[in-house]
């Protein structure tokens, strides 16, 4: 095995590593304080140890929020390649849940780097999914409306990215995407049905409202249709909906 | 067996930086007691273990795969790689003697005299496993030096994995321990001693005796002394020492939570263990428990050095290093 051998040293100490899992062995017996003192000494160097998103989540476990703000900012210029896909990213977002580091992360990825890892609306939804509050408005905010909704081709997909955000953040991705683009990929009862339940009542009594009468007919092709879905709709919005049809 | 992604003990926050445990332990050590495939039965690079076990000293290890596979279920999201990532269940898996095989074989030829490859991949509760016990020792003759490690009482493990409960005394494992001592091969068990729920009793430690009682000629090694997570009954060592004194073929290893859970909860070791270890030091061996992660090798080792510094030259000769080669070494 030919690697390149990266030395660390503490306290009169020496260890030399040639790979992320060996790095997370050396952070496991020190004292926490001195996690920044080797991130320190590694240094760009960690561009050559971390190759996958896998190492870089086992040594986001090994850190404090300090540690691993420091850590990104040390791979910045290739912190997505290191992550490579959305999947790992939601891990990452999910073991961060500090809000800072959550932040750090999604500043350092950019809105290029950030559009890259998001192919599909899945991709985009289990994202979302592991945030929360203000940090559901910064990815919204640096994906894009726009770009989120061009990976959506049904009301079904918008409903992946509703769902995955709060009540706040859902009006502010309704009102950026556009009532009327949203109603637009609504194909049928079954689209409509898993848009409406994946918001709140207070949301969706709304956008039910600025629904159209032609609009609502052409999603629902008759009564019977959205019988089938009565039990998914809450009492209000169905009443809402018998009453446009 | 430890997760394979988080330490035996916990990450002390606030821990004494020690950068020569990345080395290992000061004292030389065979490991006997190594995974070298997870619970997804995936095998890492040899070279990656050569040059842990460079670093840290280990001249040689007793090394396995796991005779249980994990299943990706199709409600996991993401793929499981530990038995407890998911509630997924565990079926037996035979490949993974043909992989212990591969793992060797692939390293360099000088370098495969360090290892002593045990095969575990038989289902326990089944009476046709001593045909896929033969059937794999005679496909590779020569190469195995034990059985193991035989998964049987095992908490959460025993309860996700598909089948009879397998228990050390259960009749499909006779024909086995018979084999066993008539190739003189050692038996590595893991086997609780006692169930969750009742830590006050060692409810499953007449199982183990039903056996040692009716293979006296079939050299067992209790996988860390029959403890596990959740699994410590009182009065551990006196157990230990009572079973060590009437079964003169019962080998124990000391690895996985033992250590910290039995032996040296504290920052000393407890004393009653120590004098237990000196005396039997001649029937006990040390093992990582390594479940693959070899770059961990120093940091699991170099646990046990509070112990070992507590010992005799001699113990610790035998524990490390001499009782391992008797047992596994023919």
């Amino acid at each position: 095995m030919k690697s390149k051998e990266i030395k660390i040293s503490l306290n009169g100490s020496e260890a030399s590593i040639v790979s992320s899992a060996e790095l997370v062995a050396v952070l496991e017996i020190l004292d926490s304080n001195d996690d920044r003192k080797v991130l320190n000494q590694i240094g760009n160097q960690l561009n050559y140890l971390i190759k996958n998103g896998k190492d870089l989540h086992e040594l986001c476990v090994m850190l404090s929020d300090e540690n691993r703000i420091k850590l990104f900012g040390l791979i910045k210029d290739n912190i997505c390649n290191i992550i490579g896909n959305a999947s790992n990213l939601a891990n990452l977002l999910a073991l961060l849940a500090d809000d800072r580091s959550e932040k750090a992360l999604l500043k350092i990825i950019n809105t290029k780097g950030l559009r890259s890892l998001i192919k599909t609306v899945d991709d985009a939804a289990i994202i979302l999914e592991w945030v929360y509050d203000s940090a559901d408005d910064m990815i919204l905010d640096m994906a894009g409306a726009d770009f989120i909704m061009d990976k959506c081709s049904s009301g079904y997909d918008v409903s992946l990215i509703l769902q995955s955000l709060n009540p706040g953040s859902q009006k502010k991705f309704i009102k950026k995407a556009g009532e009327n683009n949203i109603v637009k990929l609504i194909h049928n009862t079954r689209d409509l049905a898993y848009i409406l339940r994946s918001i709140p009542t207070v949301v969706s009594t709304d956008f039910i409202k600025r629904i159209t009468p032609s609009e609502l007919k052409r999603i629902i092709s008759n009564r019977n249709e959205l019988t089938k879905y009565k039990n998914i709709l809450e009492v209000k919005e169905y009443k809402l909906l018998t009453a446009k049809l | 067996m430890p997760s394979e992604k988080t330490t035996t003990g916990k990450r002390q926050v606030k821990q004494k930086t020690d950068l020569r445990r990345f080395s290992g332990s000061k004292y030389k050590i065979t490991d006997a007691h190594l995974h070298v495939l997870n619970f997804r039965q995936e095998m890492q690079d040899p070279a990656v273990l050569l040059r842990a076990m460079n670093r840290t000293g280990v001249e040689k290890a007793v090394i396995f795969g796991l005779p249980v596979v994990k299943i990706w279920a199709e409600f996991d999201r993401e793929a499981p790689d530990y038995y407890l990532s998911s509630d997924s269940r565990c079926y037996y898996y035979s490949l993974t003697d043909v992989m212990v095989h591969e793992f060797v074989s692939i390293m360099p030829e000088k370098d495969r005299s360090r290892f002593f490859p045990l095969f575990c991949g038989f289902n326990p509760v089944d009476k046709f496993a001593i045909r896929d016990v033969e059937r794999i020792y005679n496909m590779f003759p020569g190469f195995w030096k034990g059985i193991g490690e035989i998964l049987l009482r095992h908490d959460d493990l025993t309860a996700l994995t598909y089948g009879d409960t397998p228990r050390i005394n259960n009749k499909a494992l006779y024909p086995i321990f018979e084999f066993a001592a008539d190739k003189d091969l050692p038996v590595l068990v893991h086997h609780n001693v006692s169930s969750v729920a009742n830590p006050h009793y060692p409810v499953y430690l007449f199982e183990l005796e039903d056996v040692l009682r009716d293979f006296p000629n079939t050299k067992f090694v209790f996988a860390h002394c029959g403890i596990s997570r959740r699994v410590n009954v009182p009065f551990y060592y006196k157990m230990i020492e009572r079973l060590l004194n009437q079964y003169e073929h019962l080998y124990i290893d000391i690895s996985w939570i033992i250590l910290d859970e039995v032996i040296c909860p504290g920052v000393t070791p407890d004393k009653h263990w120590v004098n237990l270890l000196e005396k039997f030091s001649n029937r006990c061996c040390l093992g990582s428990d390594l479940v693959t992660r070899f770059e961990r090798l120093g940091t699991e080792l170099s646990r046990y050095d509070p112990l070992l510094d507590s010992l005799s030259k001699k113990a610790v000769t035998d524990i490390c290093t001499k009782t391992a080669e008797i047992i596994y070494g023919k």
